[in-house]
């Protein structure tokens, strides 16, 4: 596989499905360098949003498990659905696998989850109400189900529209819209059982 | 309880830090693990030699034994060996 794929080789306008299909008939380094170049960015995004923070190491490796997986998988892909989403539903299945056991590693939400320590310019008290806040918030969040947890980091900390998460997670943008209502509903409700309220 | 904007607020002030990016370097390291291994030309003359050896040497433990038993034990060896050589092979063109 080379290095790079430069911009403007012929791959590098084809379609997602005419490169898979190619790379099933006549696999090449140069095929597979291409959906590399186009695929590795999204899928780490995706593994990211499905680990969250404080976890992009062990994101990094379901990105590379899951190109290997491609590499090794694609000649037998048949096309059936589209090559973003056979892909994307293979790293999504494989990073929540790895969450599993990457939280039963390191279950608790360490001060680099939390982020930056609040601002001096609060007093004492309001900087360890806010922290507290924060820490309330994570760990509601972990308690959702995985994929309004991948929505909500998407789109609040990876900064991703509604139409690039419907992509990354196969669904229409509607549903994308939905989960991160309903996911909202969901997390208000633990943050009010623990007694949260809105900040002023 | 937190309201619309507010939890929406709430989130975002959860969610902070910069998006996590990808180490240099990642695209050699994937080269490196999808890389077809195969044996150097020295290598597959040896692996030649062990196999011709290997042979030689299971025929001649095997030259007392009756042939029903010979058949067995291969009817069970041989199936169980590919299964292994195959699972081993997967393992290292995925790892």
């Amino acid at each position: 596989m080379p290095a790079e794929t430069a911009e403007g080789a012929p791959y590098a306008r084809w379609s997602d499905d005419a490169l898979a299909a190619w790379y099933r008939d006549a696999p090449s380094d140069d095929l597979f360098a291409e959906i590399v170049r186009r695929f590795q960015h999204p899928v780490f995004r995706l593994a990211v949003s499905v680990l969250g923070q404080g976890f992009a190491a062990d994101a990094e490796d379901v990105a590379q498990e899951v190109l290997v997986r491609v590499h090794l998988g694609l000649p037998r892909f048949r096309g059936d659905a589209k090559l973003g989403s056979w892909i994307y539903r293979i790293t999504f299945n494989l990073a929540v696998s790895v969450k599993a056991r990457t939280r039963f590693r390191a279950p608790h939400l360490g001060d680099d989850v939390l982020g930056e320590t609040p601002s001096l310019e609060q007093g004492p008290e309001a900087r360890l109400t806010t922290h507290a806040q924060r820490r309330a918030v994570l760990e509601s969040l972990h308690d959702l189900p995985e994929v309004y947890q991948s929505a909500l980091r998407l789109h609040y900390w990876l900064d991703t529209s509604v139409r690039d998460i419907a992509v990354l997670l196969d669904v229409p943008e509607n549903t994308v819209k939905s989960y991160l209502f309903r996911a909202r509903q969901l997390l208000r409700a633990r943050l009010t059982e623990r007694g949260i309220d809105a900040p002023g | 309880m937190p309201q619309g904007d507010a939890l929406e607020r709430f989130v975002q002030d959860a969610l902070t830090g910069a998006p996590p990016a990808m180490r240099p370097g990642f695209e050699a390291r994937l080269r490196r693990r999808v890389r077809r291994r195969r044996p150097t030309r020295a290598g597959g003359r040896v692996l030649a030699a062990y196999g011709l050896v290997a042979t030689a040497v299971v025929v001649w433990s095997l030259r007392d034994l009756p042939p029903a038993a010979i058949v067995s034990s291969l009817a069970v060896c041989v199936p169980v060996a590919g299964a292994v050589s195959a699972y081993a092979h997967r393992m290292v063109r995925g790892h």
